[in-house]
């Protein structure tokens, strides 16, 4: 369709593109007939939730599976219904790619099964609901987000790249590899065209979810950008003894490393401090016990998220401070060892 | 709880229906012919196919959404069946009736799965469907209008070389075109298309399969190539024809000038000041 040596793009529509559209509005036309048929027939059922029905939802409840953890490139998840403006369809998105910072490419499945427009991809799946893929409603998704879903199937490595190659042709106008051209849907050129209706439905339907997604990575930048952070519950081990679960959230205090921590069963605190200046995090003893501790040869470990550990010895009095670099991954636990 | 509740549990418990307990498997049945006679009969696509739902294990088709992949464990079989996790989730945590919810889900699950079992039937009935033909529901469009035959042109010239080689012959390319691809041209810079355009077929006096064959001649296969061959034989076929989309571009002024001059265009700049056309590749996001 594109003209690689000449400034014009010249678009003529192959019968296939016809013959695809044909098929698509056609089971679009269904649709709005079935949709139709079955609202002029519906009941509204007594709405009404009594000790029954409670028994019978905490029933149902002890059944649901947990979400699965761990999103991987090429699985097909189930959204949380948590995601539903209204009751729907099964949200399938596909993991197409891990992208930097835990975050994942997702590409929400079409609930009609033929390729709409240019950014909708047949991968290759036979059940009707994972036959056609959104890659134009991609979004990405954040792990925490992502992970409220369950592993429903999975695309092969082979349709999980080719769905990514078609990504790659909407996002960056990409040439599309001769064997896909059939396998994606007619553009659209006409404002009047019944498909600009059909993804304007699609596009609501993820709605929440993109807000979801958009919301936690606002969170998470902020977090990683300007300052060291800390977990939203930092562990504190007295040798090999959990003694505290500090929430500095719950305590008011920011996710930022800057708090003092109050160590149970003890008479001291460990400060933890973000400074600004030197972009360092710097951990030191409080309290009137904190002479003394830092007197003998005590050690101070941090442990990171991602399991790296700085250790620091105290050494009678001469480094009361640990100073550690602005780390990319949040604190998660500080132990100390009394001699 | 009542017998409905129970006969839910059983079958969220258990892999599918065929699975289930005789009375579980009457029970859901039963419910799911319900809700399904009351629709399915008013359905207009066909009368005949629309018998096969009521005969008693319309709950199948609800199942319809178990999705088939073999798992390579037991307990993995529940997977290709989260959809049953997804409606139970929220009919749980819903502030409504579970049976509101639960027939809410079940409408819609059934109305989808109706969708992919009539769509092969369809196909088979609208293979005659000509491009010319007024859409359903939609009378004043062809499948024409939803897929007109379009060009764009880009508005940066990347060869400078090649601009200034031209800019040197774009006469000789202008006075190559015939009327009718000049008034292509026209409706080409009017934002007009072809395909759509009663002006076009008018002011050329073609019909509209005629007219899509001069705009593939003209665009796609650079009909008037050979005169840019003519002026600078030696250049590589690959330059001649970036030549001649250039020159093309370079020629707007004239030809809105020469559509300006001739009366018979006049129906083009009428049509082209109210066009809505526009071309964007159909990548809407």
């Amino acid at each position: 369709m594109t003209n690689n040596n000449s400034p014009f793009r010249v678009y003529i529509a192959e019968n296939w593109e016809k013959e695809k559209l044909k098929k698509w509005l056609n089971l679009w036309n269904l649709k709005k007939e079935i949709d139709t048929t079955f609202k002029e027939n519906s009941f509204e059922p007594y709405n009404v939730i009594n000790s029954e029905d409670s028994v019978f939802k905490e029933k149902i409840k002890e059944i649901v599976r947990d979400f699965d953890k761990f999103p991987k490139e090429g699985e097909i998840r189930l959204l949380s219904p948590e995601f539903d403006l209204e009751i729907s369809l099964p949200k399938y998105i596909a993991v197409l790619r891990k992208w930097p910072e835990n975050t994942f490419l997702v590409s929400p499945f079409s609930p009609i099964s033929i390729a709409a427009v240019q950014g909708e991809f047949e991968a290759g799946k036979k059940h009707f609901s994972l036959a056609n893929m959104e890659l134009w409603n991609s979004t990405i998704a954040p792990l925490q987000v992502l992970e409220r879903s369950w592993l429903a199937d999975e695309l092969t490595q082979e349709q999980t790249n080719d769905a990514f190659l078609v990504f790659k042709f909407i996002a960056t106008g990409i040439d599309l590899p001769e064997r896909l051209k059939k396998r994606i849907g007619p553009p659209i050129f006409a404002e009047d065209d019944p498909r600009n209706e059909y993804q304007n439905e699609e596009e609501i339907k993820y709605l929440l979810f993109k807000e979801a997604c958009e919301k936690a990575m606002e969170t998470e930048s902020a977090l990683f950008n300007l300052y060291q952070t800390v977990k939203t519950k930092i562990r504190i081990f007295i040798g090999e003894n959990l003694s505290t679960e500090y929430r500095p959230m719950a305590a008011g205090q920011a996710n930022k490393a800057d708090f003092s921590i109050p160590v149970k069963d003890s008479d001291f605190e460990i400060v933890v401090e973000w400074d600004e200046y030197e972009e360092v995090t710097k951990f030191w003893i409080k309290g009137e016990k904190a002479s003394e501790i830092c007197a003998k040869n005590n050690k101070l470990v941090v442990v990171f998220e991602n399991g790296e550990t700085v250790v620091h010895k105290f050494d009678n009095n001469k480094n009361i401070f640990l100073k550690i670099p602005k780390k990319n991954y949040p604190i998660a636990e500080i132990k100390f060892s009394l001699e | 709880m009542n017998n409905i509740n129970n006969a839910w549990i059983e079958w969220k418990k258990v892999c599918d229906l065929a699975k289930c307990s005789k009375e579980t498997k009457m029970i859901l049945n039963d419910y799911a012919d319900s809700i399904l006679r009351k629709s399915i009969h008013k359905i207009s696509y066909s009368s005949l196919f629309a018998e096969n739902f009521l005969k008693g294990s319309a709950f199948t088709y609800f199942e319809m959404y178990s999705l088939s992949k073999t798992y390579s464990q037991k307990e993995d079989e529940f997977k290709g069946k989260s959809y049953k996790d997804g409606i139970f989730l929220k009919t749980a945590s819903s502030q409504d009736s579970s049976e509101k919810i639960i027939n809410g889900c079940f409408n819609l699950y059934l109305k989808a799965a109706i969708r992919e079992m009539y769509k092969d039937e369809l196909e088979e009935h609208d293979n005659e469907i000509s491009a010319d033909q007024p859409l359903k529901n939609q009378e004043d469009s062809t499948l024409l209008d939803l897929l007109p035959d379009a060009v764009e042109i880009e508005s940066a010239f990347e060869d400078e070389e090649l601009l200034y080689l031209a800019e040197k012959c774009k006469s000789e390319l202008f006075n190559a075109l015939s009327f009718q691809d000049k008034a292509i041209l026209l409706s080409v810079f009017l934002g007009i298309s072809y395909s759509t355009s009663k002006a076009l077929q008018k002011v050329t006096d073609l019909s509209k399969s005629t007219l899509g064959y001069h705009f593939q001649k003209l665009f796609k296969e650079k009909k008037y190539a050979y005169a840019i061959r003519n002026i600078y034989p030696n250049e590589r076929q690959e330059n001649t024809e970036i030549i001649y989309g250039y020159a093309m571009i370079l020629l707007k002024d004239e030809i809105f000038s020469w559509g300006n001059s001739e009366k018979r265009c006049e129906p083009l700049f009428i049509e082209g000041g109210r066009s809505g056309a526009f071309f964007d590749g159909g990548k809407k996001k």
